[in-house]
């Protein structure tokens, strides 16, 4: 049998590496859109406050 | 967290574990071609991934409804990142056993430009700013590039290639026992659930990314939010 046991080591690093990779991009990008529209939010309402006042 | 995400982490987790201690290694390649269970069913998802791109691609041309466009763009980034997976671990593969990271096979040479077509797509998407100008090249650009992958899919069939077939290969197809085939099967549903969860979460964050610039836009013009 050859042996290739650095080669599975290898190619389940990156399998699971790149999924995981990704996952994480998607977490921050969903952070990063979560925080601008919370802020354009704040700002349209923002306004709206200062006329109550 | 969605429910089906963790299921998705669930199951890809107990195909892994079922790969590393309760699968047999295989006499003559050793270790190593355990690489292709998880290899098989990146290429799989992958190829499931256009086929969707494709089908949302003609949805949106039919009823117009910008829905299918970003369902189009989520499926096409997710596939290519599969389709990266599987070529990646595929060279890790067969660098011990072909003696080569690569080879221009029929079966890599088709499999690397469907992968290059998705890539345009998503450089070429890029460069239209106008949302429903984008959707209609999105949706004629993914319906013509899925005629790469059924390309890739039956070039190890028809031509003569050194990769191996899994079903219905005939001389060059891979002899599996029920063990393997439960694993791999497993690997696939795995791959199949994580793709469908990757597609919603990327298809939710490019809608609010959407509503993010329209809003952007009708205040002020000048932001760049990336994409």
């Amino acid at each position: 049998m050859a042996q290739t046991l650095n080669y599975f080591i290898a190619g389940y690093a990156l399998i699971l590496g790149l999924l995981a990779a990704y996952c994480v991009y998607l977490f921050l990008k969903s952070r990063k859109i979560g925080r601008a529209l919370a802020s354009l939010k704040k700002d349209s309402v923002q306004p709206h406050l200062e006329k109550v006042k | 967290m969605s429910y089906l995400s963790i299921l998705a982490f669930a199951l890809v987790l107990f195909a892994f574990v079922r790969v590393l201690f309760f699968t047999p290694v295989e006499q003559t390649m050793g270790l190593v071609q355990k690489v292709f269970y998880f290899h098989m069913s990146a290429a799989w998802v992958g190829m499931l991934a256009f086929l969707a791109a494709a089908a949302f691609g003609i949805l949106y041309l039919s009823r117009r409804d910008l829905k299918w466009d970003t369902l189009t763009a989520a499926s096409v980034e997710v596939g290519l990142l599969f389709t990266i997976i599987c070529i990646l671990s595929g060279m890790i593969w067969a660098r011990p056993i072909w003696n080569t990271w690569w080879t221009w096979d029929p079966r890599l040479t088709t499999v690397t430009i469907m992968a290059f077509t998705y890539i345009a797509f998503i450089l070429l998407r890029r460069g239209v700013d106008n949302p429903v100008r984008r959707a209609r090249f999105s949706a004629v650009y993914a319906i013509i590039g899925f005629i790469s992958v059924p390309l890739t899919f039956f070039s190890a069939r028809l031509l003569r290639t050194i990769h191996p077939v899994v079903f219905g290969g005939g001389e060059t197809e891979m002899n599996l026992n029920p063990q393997m085939v439960g694993t791999l099967f497993i690997s696939l549903a795995a791959f199949t659930v994580l793709y469908i969860a990757l597609l919603l979460q990327r298809a939710r964050l490019l809608a609010q990314q959407e509503e993010l610039n329209q809003q952007m836009a009708a205040l002020d013009g000048d932001y760049d939010w990336g994409e």
